[in-house]
């Protein structure tokens, strides 16, 4: 008897960059099989135009509420290029440990909130919070965690105000630093429950492998969200962030109205999988025990572990800034005096966000106005990969009945953690 | 810590949405030294909102809301009163939606009794910064009638 199955996820809002989900399959073959979504916005690079350097920061800091410091940092880190800036060790370090605060924030909450309730077979966060209260108060106390830890350094819980070209602001206090080290090392037994909890709902990941190229930065000294190059696990060369045009290689593809990219092969995974790919032995020890406990090895390729590299991740995080915040206290730290004189020149900034790797470019004219801007972010760069994904597990699960299979199909979007629809929050209500 | 907090919500790189974070500015003009009234402005930070409400007595919420109003009008109304009509994918953690995360924090116990939410209805939520007048005019009476929630007269 043959077998007709139409698997169709619309998300229809008023704002673009919402994901549909299409299957149609007959007689145990799929006919056709996408991920669509609209071309991520680019207005930013229109908005950035014709504003001050000193401005810029500001403005890409509301892209998202959830990657604000990602996006702060990867434009501060493209004009501090195009202008031939420097920093200091106390500036790079307390960067870094701001970028800290959103990873683990938004993979806690990635993987708590989103991942959890699939595992868990809820259809949301909200009944798992009567069906398994202590996971999602577990995640909230990490979140909470992440939301001090913003406050700290970036100035307020969401969009930094302390970040600026050249160093910051306003530093923390010492006093304050230390509040911080105390919050991160009382988290840690929140963090071992996570772990925990993951660890236990491990085997209800779907286990599905297809081999993937990965790329994301690599520093010869350590597991690197900041510096270092652009790397992929197809090749030894890699990439300056000055070159990243070379790696992304936007093209448009018949099948989708955003851009894909690729780079050695029709599309490549970005993400905490990528970084683990690539970087999983300069992990702390934490990281390395939390990876040991999953089985989590380098070469691992099924996209819906990229959820277990997030909580590897967290660990890795947690471990590394309570060292930095040691060497930050032990040097003692000083008010910087900041003045940056604008020049003309051309720059790129890159950093990982939570949910990869991202690029913004900028030009600026003699007094420092913006002139041209490149935003690449990290869920643009997943497109191509979630649609080859998608060709290759559809047929591999074509039998299961129609719930399952959009549900799979919705998991392995999720496991991408995408940033989809991240600029606005407006309500939409009905009065009852 | 104060009695009341008004949590501002947004994003003012989309014309209307930003509203909330317009209002943030000018009600923080206001409030500023005073002992009862803090104001914040979230942004679009989702879930932070969780931890923004946890401990305060009142809390009120100042955002953009398609309530099928006419453009900048400004409704006063409590969560009980709505119900959202956003569809939510759960792809991310980027789709914010107060409603849901008030009730999350309902259900843990840890939302204050008095919530209020002022929406103020969108012309235009599109790329760009800047308010339509229909919003730009009326910032004044918003600011008051917020102001007056708090029970501070202009």
């Amino acid at each position: 008897m043959s077998k007709t199955v139409n698997v169709s996820v619309n998300h229809v809002t008023r704002v673009e960059g919402h994901g549909n989900i299409r299957l149609r399959a007959s007689d145990g073959k799929v006919e056709h099989v996408a991920w669509q979504i609209p071309e991520a916005p680019r207005f930013f690079e229109a908005m950035v135009r014709g504003r001050s350097f000193e401005d810029i920061q500001t403005i890409v800091s509301r892209i998202c509420g959830i990657c604000s410091v990602t996006h702060s940092l990867a434009a501060i880190k493209g004009i501090e290029d195009a202008m031939g800036i420097e920093v200091s060790v106390q500036t790079d370090k307390l960067r870094i440990l701001c970028h800290y605060g959103e990873q683990m924030e938004s993979h806690s909450l990635h993987v708590g909130y989103l991942v959890a309730p699939d595992l868990l077979g809820q259809k949301s966060v909200i009944p798992l919070a009567e069906s398994h209260p202590h996971v999602v108060k577990t995640v909230i106390r990490l979140h909470r965690l992440g939301n001090i830890w913003m406050e700290i350094i970036g100035g307020r819980m969401t969009h930094p105000i302390t970040l600026k070209p050249g160093g910051f602001t306003t530093i923390p206090s010492e006093k304050k630093l230390r509040e911080l080290k105390k919050v991160i090392e009382d988290a840690v037994p929140d963090l071992k429950i996570l772990i925990e909890v993951v660890l236990s709902l491990a085997d209800k990941l779907p286990n599905f492998e297809r081999d993937t190229e990965y790329i994301a930065l690599k520093h010869p000294d350590y597991y690197t969200f900041y510096h270092g190059d652009i790397a992929s696990t197809d090749t030894d060369e890699q990439v300056p962030v000055q070159e990243f045009e070379r790696v992304v290689n936007e093209y448009v593809s018949p099948q989708s109205t955003a851009k894909w990219c690729k780079w050695h092969r029709d599309s490549y995974a970005v993400g905490s999988l990528a970084r683990f790919n690539l970087n999983a032995e300069q992990l702390l020890p934490m990281a390395v025990d939390t990876a040991k406990q999953f089985g989590l090895k380098k070469g691992a390729c099924n996209p819906y572990l990229n959820n277990v590299a997030q909580v590897v991740e967290c660990a890795q995080v947690a471990e590394h800034s309570l060292q930095l915040i040691d060497e930050l206290l032990t040097k003692g730290l000083k008010a910087e005096k900041v003045k940056v004189e604008p020049k003309a020149g051309e720059g790129a900034g890159c950093v990982e966000a939570p949910r990869g790797i991202l690029f913004h470019r900028y030009q600026f004219d003699k007094n420092g106005l913006c002139t041209k801007a490149n935003i690449c972010i990290p869920t643009g760069q997943n497109h191509a990969n979630i649609q080859k994904d998608f060709e290759a597990f559809a047929p591999q699960i074509i039998d299961r009945d129609h719930d399952e299979i959009r549900l799979l199909l919705e998991m392995l979007v999720r496991s991408y953690d995408p940033c989809i629809s991240c600029s606005t929050h407006f309500l939409n209500v009905e009065f009852v | 810590m104060k009695p009341t907090r008004i949590i501002c919500l947004g994003n003012p790189l989309m014309r209307d949405e930003g509203i909330g974070i317009r209002l943030a500015l000018e009600l923080s003009f206001h409030l500023a030294g005073n002992p009862d009234v803090e104001v914040l402005d979230l942004g679009t930070g989702g879930l932070a909102i969780m931890h923004a409400i946890a401990g305060w007595k009142k809390i009120i919420f100042v955002d953009c809301a398609i309530m099928g109003q006419a453009p900048g009008t400004m409704l006063r109304f409590t969560p009980q009163q709505v119900n959202s009509k956003k569809i939510r994918m759960r792809y991310s953690l980027h789709e914010g939606d107060l409603l849901n995360t008030l009730e999350l924090s309902q259900r843990l116990g840890q939302c204050p009794d008095e919530v209020v939410i002022f929406g103020i209805e969108p012309k235009e939520i599109a790329n760009g910064e800047g308010l339509t007048d229909e919003l730009q005019n009326n910032i004044r009476q918003y600011v008051q009638t917020i102001l007056q929630e708090t029970g501070i007269s202009t």
